[in-house]
């Protein structure tokens, strides 16, 4: 399958500060990737290259087969963006703007628009700069989901939004991704959200990419290693060749965290250390933070 | 029927579809020859990736465990008949082993560890059974 | 008039006021004066016209312009869009304010406020030359407009703008230059008359004091209300942008 989204060595300097620095990432086709890291580590000012918003320092993007900085109006149609930020013009009425919106994408789905007006409470004669943050992001995700993307970028799309709303948000997108070859990409540092609907992830910090992976593979293959302390010596050997992210002890245990876990490696640490070890599954957020948080120990 | 998932407990989530579609087959809420949901009401329903229920229907199709008929989807076929001791063992395993983990952390004997099972085992059973005996 | 037509004009109506009090006000002043200070009323309003289209990228916010560059729209489009606009409604006014002259509709304007002013003021509101304010008004402040569009765009591309707007303002006061000279009316009512070159200097030269004075005074404004955080040119405030 092709790629939706390539990025070769992708830079973006403001002055002399890296928000982006050489990032290389693929995103197939009908993927739904999502894109985690802390705060400030460049996810935006990625997404925002990704859609000719702002153009790169160096490296390149293509996006949908064309370079994002010079691709034609048609193919960013194509495109769904929700960004962080509220930024849907605050003196406009919600219905004006929907219609205003429309008229852009040849695609609109109208079935779909009438199906999301009431889940999404589009009261047309309101104006936007009296919505709540969530109903503005709530109105900016109608517009996107109702567009006909291929390619859907959503930048934390679910701050603002209540238990309820993110529920349904993942059903939405799990609409969205039944259609077909439709590819999603979702930022967000909430992580337990994107865990039912991500097929890959990958993982950002200081606008680096730290990890690209199929979900599936990573909790296949990150595991966390729990055995008695005076056994770390015989392990060691063996815990190395599936790379640590992460140790540390406590009391007379020693947690290990490895990143390539597999059962062969497993059958041979239960020998060496005579089954004392506890091989425990991880979830997104502990993965994520044996990943991230390693790599920023390094930094430090 | 009826599909709890916790996705963050570390296990793959095709895997769990797959684990809680023969969970519902050993409880009797469906039975060879039902309709699976499509893949897409599923996903829905459970704000999951459709390709994640591609997935496990794959799975639970090399196991010949569903059948997939041609514009009519999926359907629990004979073979889950026959997944009764293998599948039982399967699940059992995971819960047994997550137990005997934790009574390891915890510096439990085996006896000890036996007996909480047992404890457990009682509060869960019927009172109305109680009573007759 | 494109797709973004609605989107924009409201935007406008705000500073469409204040434009049209300034032309007003400007209007007048320039049948009723008789000194050598319209030189410098003159260079406000150019100042004014110039202004004008950035006014309405600014009062855009920053968001906002995000939300126009992510829909299917040609990014030019969306830089030009206030500018075609403003382009529109200052042709419509020099046209309204065009048709008032011809048709004498400003002389009874004017005749009715005669009380307010001096004896035979009237006379000399006769006597004005309507081309020439009609020229000064209009003309300079258009071509300054796209002057100014197309250096936001240099600005974005280059971000050393630093000797283009030199060369905007050098290009302005010599239009400004030009534009006086021609029309320079003989007529009673201006204080101007027709001369040789170093009088019309002279006689120009608050003007253009002005509209450097202007123009100085104005980037320092603007400078210090983008350090406090208010944005004329969305692109050029990327860099502080989240990194």
């Amino acid at each position: 399958m092709n790629n939706v989204l390539e990025a070769k060595g992708l830079t973006k300097l403001y002055g002399t500060t890296q928000a982006v620095a050489g990032l290389d990432w693929q995103i197939p086709q009908g993927s739904a990737c999502a894109f985690l890291g802390p705060n400030g580590s460049g996810k935006s000012t990625t997404l925002r290259m990704c859609l000719g918003m702002t153009p790169a320092t160096r490296g390149t993007c293509q996006v949908l087969g064309e370079d994002a900085w010079a691709m034609r109006p048609q193919t960013r149609g194509r495109i769904g963006y929700v960004s962080e930020q509220p930024i849907l013009p605050p003196w406009m009425l919600v219905g004006r703007l929907v219609q205003f919106h429309a008229n852009f994408y040849p695609n609109w789905d109208s079935a779909r628009e009438k199906k999301l007006r009431d889940l999404f409470e589009i009261r047309d004669k309101e104006r936007i700069s009296n919505l709540s943050k969530g109903q503005h992001r709530r109105l900016m995700l109608f517009l996107a989901l109702c567009q006909g993307s291929d390619l859907l970028l959503l930048d934390e799309p679910a701050s603002g939004l209540d238990v309820a709303a993110r529920r349904q948000l993942l059903s939405l997108l799990s609409d969205f991704l039944a259609g077909d070859g439709k590819t999603l990409v979702v930022s967000t540092h909430i992580v337990t959200d994107i865990e039912r609907i991500a097929s890959d992830v990958a993982f950002i910090q200081a606008g680096r990419l730290l990890e690209c992976a199929s979900l599936d593979d990573l909790k296949e293959q990150v595991k966390r290693i729990r055995l008695p302390r005076d056994l770390v010596l015989r392990a060691e050997p063996i815990l190395n060749r599936a790379g640590i992210l992460d140790e540390e002890t406590n009391g007379a245990q020693h947690v290990v965290t490895v990143r390539e876990f597999s059962d062969d490696l497993g059958h041979a640490l239960q020998q060496a250390v005579d089954n004392q070890a506890d091989v425990l599954n991880l979830s997104l957020e502990d993965i994520y933070l044996a990943i991230v948080g390693n790599k920023e120990a390094v930094v430090q | 029927m009826h599909i709890h998932l916790n996705p963050s407990s570390g296990v793959p989530i095709y895997r769990q579809i797959t684990d809680e579609v023969k969970v519902a087959f050993l409880r009797g809420s469906i039975r060879p020859g039902d309709r699976m949901p499509s893949v897409r009401e599923l996903a829905g329903n459970l704000g999951i990736n459709p390709t994640t229920v591609v997935k496990a229907y794959d799975q639970l199709e090399n196991e010949s465990l569903i059948v997939r008929r041609q514009g009519q989807g999926a359907f629990v076929a004979d073979g889950m008949q026959l997944i009764h001791p293998q599948a039982l063992s399967n699940l059992m395993t995971q819960a047994a082993r997550q137990m005997a983990i934790e009574g390891r952390r915890l510096g439990l004997s085996e006896i000890e560890l036996l007996a909480f099972l047992q404890e457990e085992l009682a509060k869960l059973r019927p009172r109305s059974k109680e009573k007759k005996k | 008039m494109t797709r973004l037509t609605p989107f924009y004009y409201r935007r406008l109506i705000p500073t469409l006021l204040v434009w049209l009090g300034v032309l007003g006000f400007v209007l007048l002043a320039e049948y009723m004066s008789r000194s050598r200070w319209d030189g410098l009323l003159e260079g406000v309003l150019v100042f004014a016209g110039i202004d004008m289209a950035s006014k309405v990228r600014a009062s855009t916010p920053r968001e906002v312009m995000e939300y126009l560059y992510e829909l299917p729209v040609d990014r030019r489009a969306i830089l030009f869009g206030p500018y075609q606009l403003s382009m529109l409604l200052l042709l419509i006014a020099a046209t309204f304010v065009f048709l008032v002259e011809i048709t004498g509709a400003v002389y009874v304007l004017v005749y009715g406020m005669r009380m307010l002013f001096e004896d035979g003021f009237t006379e000399l509101v006769y006597h004005a030359q309507p081309i020439r304010p009609w020229l000064n008004l209009f003309a300079a402040p258009i071509v300054s407009f796209w002057l100014s569009v197309l250096l936001s765009r240099w600005w974005q591309k280059t971000r050393s703008m630093r000797s283009y707007v030199g060369l905007y303002w050098f290009v302005g006061v010599v239009a400004f230059l030009l534009l006086s000279t021609p029309y320079e009316s003989s007529s009673a009512s201006r204080a101007r008359e027709p001369a040789d070159l170093p009088d019309l200097w002279l006689h120009n030269l608050p003007g253009v004091a002005a509209l450097i004075l202007s123009c100085w005074m104005i980037s320092i404004f603007r400078r210090s209300l983008t350090s406090k955080g208010l944005e004329f040119f969305p692109v050029q405030q990327e860099a502080e942008e989240e990194t």
